[in-house]
């Protein structure tokens, strides 16, 4: 038997280190830090339906992810191996509930929650064609999912772009009896990019008819050699069916080739925003405030066809809000109570409109911020809800500096 | 059994003098890259109080705190590491031709065992394994002891506590070999596994056909890399990941059936000395 000793001390020493490793990585885990939102002020239901994503990141490495709601915190690794593998984490709730409930629409189809359209009556996903090599034009697939029969139906629509290099579907919408499609795209032979809605008749598998973002006739002075790319700056939801859709444009100069052959970096010259109106099919030019204009429209948001644009000043909430492009802005002061803005000034915050609720929160929480959440009502430009996300780990002792960074905000 | 054991046990005495070697290199190299990364940090902290006159806080915000995490990604390191793995690579190649090749052809001894070739087969694959799993469990000891000699060495305030758990999920030598999950472990070395599978039934073919048997296996590698490639080329994502799982699980366990079990008839019919 001594002559095994070897064998024997290997094979013990190496099941019972990498056994402790993982057995205590599961115990970690079993141990891992609970959130919640406490209630400082206001009734809880006013956070029915938000659910906070946030990633627990040390180093500027993200060690996982957490939802936190009213309810408690679900992580990741909660989630079942398959569903955590194929990332549903992050994935929009209509896309979790469209993978348990009908898996099989989504056979060969993305996660990208603007490529697809929920209403009551059906699920719509669009998708570039990925076969087709026609230069003449851009083929589309759109699969209909009918919810009441659970009926698949395919179509295919042409659009009246040629030789695209690059397509990128930023929004889908049911708008009266067409389907509009809201994209970006540009030809193989520039960089400036395009922005068009496509309105399709399924029916007759065509495109009806196509508005694009002509920025000269917008009064938007594009120098000759110049890029133009645009991003979209409203937060598109499944379930969501805006009016008003906002788009940042970028002017930037090409790089110039110096002395040594090498290129310069392109340079941004311009910043605009345009908004789109669905009900009257036309592009406008959006003035932002002009206590905004530095700032940009970063925390921009549609709720029907009003636009918001809230700002963070001492502790005060000064809420922008226009009806339509050309109407200009109003404004007004919310109050906020003082422990709520220090954080959100410090760490900053996102904001997020769903049904006249305006949600204001923090984003990070570390060893000298927390994450605070308030709620205002827009119809009585009252605060009725403010909160704070706790945590069971203790924050001075940690050895290990991690923070709670919230990455999205989503209202059921 | 009992010979499977007594020949695992007679490989691991073949190569421990070297395996304990390599071990001690691995500790000599890993601790190399302690001192040196620590050396390395303070000498540039050191340079910025004296001519920048920094303070140490200023020095923290402007180089951040020294952890294993700085040291996990110095050359010494990264060497260490990976100066296992290819040691245990070559092993792979070593394991069965340091039986052939030698003063007297242990193979001829080994074959005329009596017991069912396969054994040897198992046992050669068991030593791979064990001396894999071993120098994982020694990184993972050495882990704690190299912390703790960091810590030791470095001045407090410029120093910070960093987990084997953390580093693991983000190094990208660290997390290949000490995976986050024991589910992205058993993947990991299931994967290594069935490679050191098909790897000893190339051999096999060679030792059997000689250079015929290499162009056999070359063409043994060839038809299972296209079986695992081709679902890659499936429409995208016409899989789900629960799918592609299932369908590699399966791939998986049909290629180390077969090669065990042209391994078994190479060497119960093929293998000559």
């Amino acid at each position: 038997m001594k002559r095994y000793w070897k064998v024997g001390l290997l094979s013990l020493i190496a099941f019972l280190t990498i056994g402790w490793f993982y057995v205590e990585k599961a115990v970690a885990r079993m141990k891992a830090p609970e959130y919640n939102i406490e209630t400082l002020s206001g009734d809880d239901k006013a956070i029915e339906g938000l659910d906070l994503k946030a990633g627990i990141v040390r180093n500027d490495e993200v060690l996982s992810n957490v939802g936190i709601s009213k309810e408690g915190s679900l992580f990741d690794h909660d989630l079942p191996y398959f569903e955590q593998r194929e990332g549903l984490f992050n994935v929009d709730s209509s896309l979790q509930k469209l993978y348990k409930e009908h898996k099989s629409f989504l056979r060969g189809k993305t996660f990208s929650p603007n490529q697809y359209f929920e209403n009551d009556n059906m699920y719509v996903y669009v998708d570039k064609n990925r076969q087709e090599k026609n230069k003449e034009s851009t083929q589309l697939d759109i699969s209909v999912l009918e919810k009441a029969s659970g009926k698949e139906l395919e179509y295919k629509v042409s659009l009246p772009l040629k030789d695209t290099s690059f397509f990128w579907i930023a929004n889908v919408q049911v708008v009266g009896k067409q389907l509009a499609v809201s994209a970006s795209s540009s030809t193989s032979n520039s960089k400036t990019e395009e922005w068009n809605i496509f309105y399709l008749d399924l029916t007759k598998q065509e495109t009806d008819s196509n508005d694009k973002a002509a920025l000269k006739d917008l009064g938007i002075d594009v120098p000759a050699q110049a890029a133009v790319y645009f991003s979209p700056v409203t937060n598109f939801e499944i379930k969501q069916s805006n009016d008003l859709e906002v788009l940042e444009v970028h002017i930037t100069q090409q790089g110039e080739e110096n002395e040594e052959g090498s290129v310069t970096e392109e340079e941004l010259t311009q910043t605009h925003y345009i908004v789109y109106d669905y009900g009257a099919k036309a592009f406008s030019v959006l003035s932002l405030p002009k206590e905004l204009k530095e700032r940009g429209a970063e925390h921009l948001s549609v709720a029907e066809k009003s636009l918001y644009l809230p700002m963070l000043t001492g502790q005060q909430l000064t809420l922008y809000h226009t009806v339509s492009a050309s109407s200009g802005w109003t404004s007004k002061t919310i109050q906020l109570p003082k422990e709520v803005t220090i954080d959100m000034k410090k760490a900053g915050y996102d904001t997020t409109i769903k049904e006249d609720k305006l949600y204001l929160i923090s984003t990070v929480e570390d060893q000298d911020t927390d994450i605070f959440v308030a709620v205002i009502d827009l119809h009585t430009d009252k605060v009725i809800y403010t909160g704070k996300v706790n945590t069971t780990s203790e924050k001075t002792s940690k050895q290990e500096e991690t923070a709670l960074h919230l990455y999205d905000i989503n209202v059921e | 059994m009992k010979n499977y054991i007594k020949l695992v046990r007679f490989e691991v005495d073949r190569f421990s003098k070297i395996y304990g070697a390599l071990i001690g290199l691995t500790i000599l190299l890993q601790i190399a890259a302690v001192v040196s990364a620590e050396m390395g940090y303070m000498k540039e902290a050191n340079s910025l109080m004296l001519e920048q006159r920094y303070t140490s806080v200023q020095v923290i915000e402007h180089l951040g705190k020294i952890s294993m995490h700085t040291v996990s990604y110095t050359t010494l390191f990264v060497f260490s590491i990976g100066i296992a793995v290819v040691s245990l690579l070559i092993y792979c190649l070593f394991i069965w031709y340091r039986d052939w090749f030698g003063k007297n052809m242990f193979i001829y001894r080994l074959l005329m065992l009596p017991l069912n070739r396969i054994q040897l087969f198992f046992a050669k694959l068991t030593t791979i394994l064990l001396f894999v799993f071993g120098l994982v469990a020694v990184q993972l000891l050495l882990f704690p002891l190299e912390e703790f000699l960091l810590r030791k060495i470095t001045s407090a305030p410029y120093f910070e506590l960093v987990s084997l758990e953390t580093l693991s999920q983000s190094h990208p030598f660290l997390s290949l070999i000490l995976p986050h999950s024991f589910s992205g472990f058993l993947i990991a070395y299931g994967i290594g596994t069935l490679a050191v599978i098909v790897l000893f039934t190339v051999i096999l073919f060679e030792r059997s056909y000689r250079w015929k048997g290499i162009f056999i296996g070359a063409a043994y590698v060839l038809i299972i890399a296209a079986i695992l490639i081709g679902p890659l080329y499936a429409p995208l994502n016409f899989l789900f990941y629960q799918e592609i799982f299932w369908l590699y699980l399966f791939l998986s366990f049909l290629i180390g059936g077969v090669s065990i079990w042209l391994s078994y008839w190479l060497l119960q019919h093929k293998v000559t000395v």
